[in-house]
């Protein structure tokens, strides 16, 4: 802690990227700032932090198709509604609203029903299941291996971030 | 009385006029934020082709998700949101994974995961460097990072996004967004010393080695 401060060095290294980014509620910025008046070494790892900013320069000017607005509004109105299914904004159906709650039960009961009905149909037809070796798994090995892991990959990041948050 | 022309109007006032029907709102919608999600796809693809594909495919999926818009956000970040899912799902259509290699475990060194070292070294761009030299560096780099950690630094560096907007759009906490941003960082650091290491200062000391010295 530097002489005057009323702030450790710790506390301030762990502000330093937000502080940088200007995203500090003003009572702790002053703290922040206060703090680097006296600490030579933290002023360094804000400078740091501020150097490494400056390779994100804006890139040269885009080059938008005249006539673009005009062609996609055209688009729109004849019915067209992209390529890719429609993944985007899933919050207007969040549980806490009455509409959420309802599609949240209708989601569970069905995943219930389905899994009933695997449950029946194995063993049902346990005695006709082909052995593993007359399995062709081999075709699509490689694409579901990389999405398995693919999905583990995230799934541990977001382990992980929730584990800091829950530290923080 | 004069009547303000469409395009000063605000963007709620817009949405209502494309949802009674009248295709010059929406073209005027689309006008006003064509260039800024252009300038966002451009950091997934180089082909101009694919730009124009996705930032297209970004607006018909608005159009037709248009009711579902809530006043009490902003448009830009309910588009945004939109655009980043359809660079995603572009992506995998392409056989790009977009998480791919998000961790890989010799990176998992520090607090937050990631390497310390890599994280207290000085990198600037060398003072000579023109801007679009500096960028096409950047751009490189960012090309090798994972999606994940690619967008929120598009968002917070290029975008120059608040933090509740990367938030908002994203669908995560803002603890998260700082998480993912110091991650990202670090990962485009050490991207970068490995790319360009001639871009690699004298390492500085840590604030405790130096008030130790």
């Amino acid at each position: 802690m530097s002489p005057r401060s009323s702030i450790e060095c710790d506390v301030v290294l762990a502000l330093v990227p937000t502080f940088v980014d200007d995203e500090v509620a003003e009572s702790v910025g002053g703290t922040v700032r206060r703090h680097l008046m006296d600490c030579p070494a933290c002023r360094a790892v804000v400078q740091e932090e501020q150097t490494m900013r400056q390779w994100f320069v804006p890139g040269p000017e885009v080059d938008v198709p005249a006539g673009f607005a005009a062609h996609v509004a055209r688009r729109a109105f004849a019915g067209d509604v992209g390529q890719a299914p429609v993944s985007a904004p899933q919050r207007e159906l969040a549980p806490d609203r009455p509409g959420g709650r309802v599609l949240a039960f209708s989601r569970a009961l069905v995943a219930v029903a389905a899994g009933g009905l695997v449950a029946v149909t194995l063993i049902l037809s346990g005695s006709d299941r082909p052995a593993v070796g007359d399995l062709d798994a081999g075709k699509n090995l490689e694409e579901a291996l990389s999405e398995l892991e693919a999905e583990n990959l995230s799934l541990e990041l977001e382990a992980s971030e929730r584990g800091e948050e829950g530290s923080r | 009385m004069h009547k303000p022309s469409l395009e000063t109007q605000d963007d709620g006032l817009l949405v209502e006029g494309t949802l009674g029907g009248d295709p010059r709102c929406f073209e005027v919608l689309v006008g006003r934020y064509e260039r800024r999600l252009f300038g966002l796809v451009r950091h997934y693809t180089r082909s101009a082709v694919e730009v124009e594909d996705i930032v297209q495919d970004t607006f018909l999926k608005a159009y037709s998700r248009l009711e579902t818009f809530q006043r009490s956000s902003a448009f830009y970040t309910w588009l945004y949101r939109i655009a980043v899912n359809t660079i995603l799902d572009f992506m995998k259509r392409q056989g790009r994974n977009p998480v791919r290699a998000v961790e890989d475990p010799e990176a998992v060194t520090g607090p937050r995961g990631v390497d310390e070292t890599t994280e207290r070294k000085s990198i600037r761009p060398d003072a000579r460097l023109e801007q679009a030299e500096i960028s096409a560096i950047t751009r490189g780099v960012m090309e090798e990072l994972p999606e994940i950690f690619r967008t929120v630094l598009v968002m917070r560096e290029l975008e120059q996004m608040r933090y509740q907007d990367i938030a908002d759009v994203l669908q995560v906490s803002i603890g998260t967004v700082e998480s993912r941003l110091f991650r990202a960082r670090a990962r485009f650091k050490k991207r970068l010393l490995q790319l360009h290491p001639e871009f690699a200062a004298s390492q500085i000391n840590s604030p405790d080695k130096e008030s130790k010295a």
